[in-house]
């Protein structure tokens, strides 16, 4: 299953979307 | 992961925007997300409900994402005027673009690893007495009892007020012969950790072991840290267990 993450992306700001682009988002793309 | 998807401030932002202060006594209160609902006259009564899309953004509920856009589609013809069609356009496209994440973690959970216990890796003998004079408990040997593992659909998670099921790994205990329960003097509660006494509230942080003493197995439900800190487990994965001895 694929996610588009710049989806996502837009509901989130700050540290938040840093974490979420650089750990949930290939956590994720691994699973 | 849960952690990291909460902070969702641009969501939370607009879910607080869209919050209504009761208090004030509106009378048919309109233009906030929060108002939309099947019966604006009789808001107990409702059955769907605008606040629970804002509730869900507001905390970053991703696992509610898919429930979330259902409910914002049967929410469309209570809007009253275009500023609540807007809002309830931003929170169905929370829920798009949110719904297929919700997916991928409940696949995730799906696929946690079976639970692994290795036992008194590194406690010392001379520890180990201590530990266990404190409980109150012979400790000879700590071992962690057979289990067998089963696969089941477990109620877990209310979404939209709804109980859902997800697929867990449960395990039955086949306790030795003779074992003991409840010999910790930490052991008030079903909920106590016997090692600490400390109330443990998540399923899923429970690990069983058995106490082999001189007389009868002793059984020792502790806390995953307790596991770790105080007994030397090397605990991976989680499981529940059923079929447990109430006191």
């Amino acid at each position: 299953m694929s996610i588009d993450f710049k989806s996502i992306e837009k509901w989130f700001s700050g540290k938040a979307l840093t974490v979420l682009r650089d750990y949930v988002a290939p956590t994720l793309a691994e699973a | 992961m849960y952690a990291a998807l909460n902070k969702q401030s641009v969501a939370t932002k607009f879910a607080k925007a869209n919050e209504r202060n009761w208090n004030l006594r509106e009378k048919n209160p309109s233009g906030l997300l929060v108002d939309i609902q099947d019966q604006r006259d009789q808001g107990h009564s409702s059955t769907l409900q605008g606040w629970t899309l804002n509730h869900a953004m507001m905390f970053g509920q991703v696992l509610m994402a898919p429930e979330a856009l259902k409910l914002a589609d049967k929410l469309v013809p209570f809007c009253h005027n275009d500023v609540e069609r807007a809002a309830l356009a931003t929170a169905r496209q929370w829920a798009v673009d949110f719904a297929p994440v919700a997916e991928l973690i409940e696949l995730l959970n799906m696929s946690r690893p079976k639970i692994t216990v290795r036992v008194m890796k590194t406690l010392s003998p001379l520890v180990a007495k201590n530990v266990g004079d404190a409980m109150g408990v012979k400790l000879d040997t700590i071992e962690m009892p057979e289990v067998e593992y089963e696969w089941k659909w477990q109620m877990m998670m209310m979404i939209a007020g709804k109980p859902t099921k997800v697929r867990m790994l449960v395990g039955t205990i086949i306790w030795p012969k003779g074992t003991e329960h409840y010999r910790s003097r930490y052991a008030h509660k079903d909920s106590n950790c016997h090692a600490c006494g400390h109330m443990i509230s998540n399923p899923r942080n429970w690990i069983p072991l058995v106490a082999k003493t001189d007389s009868n197995p002793v059984s020792l439900w502790v806390g995953r840290d307790c596991a770790k800190n105080l007994f030397g487990c090397e605990v991976e994965g989680e499981a529940e267990y059923s079929g447990r001895e109430v006191k």
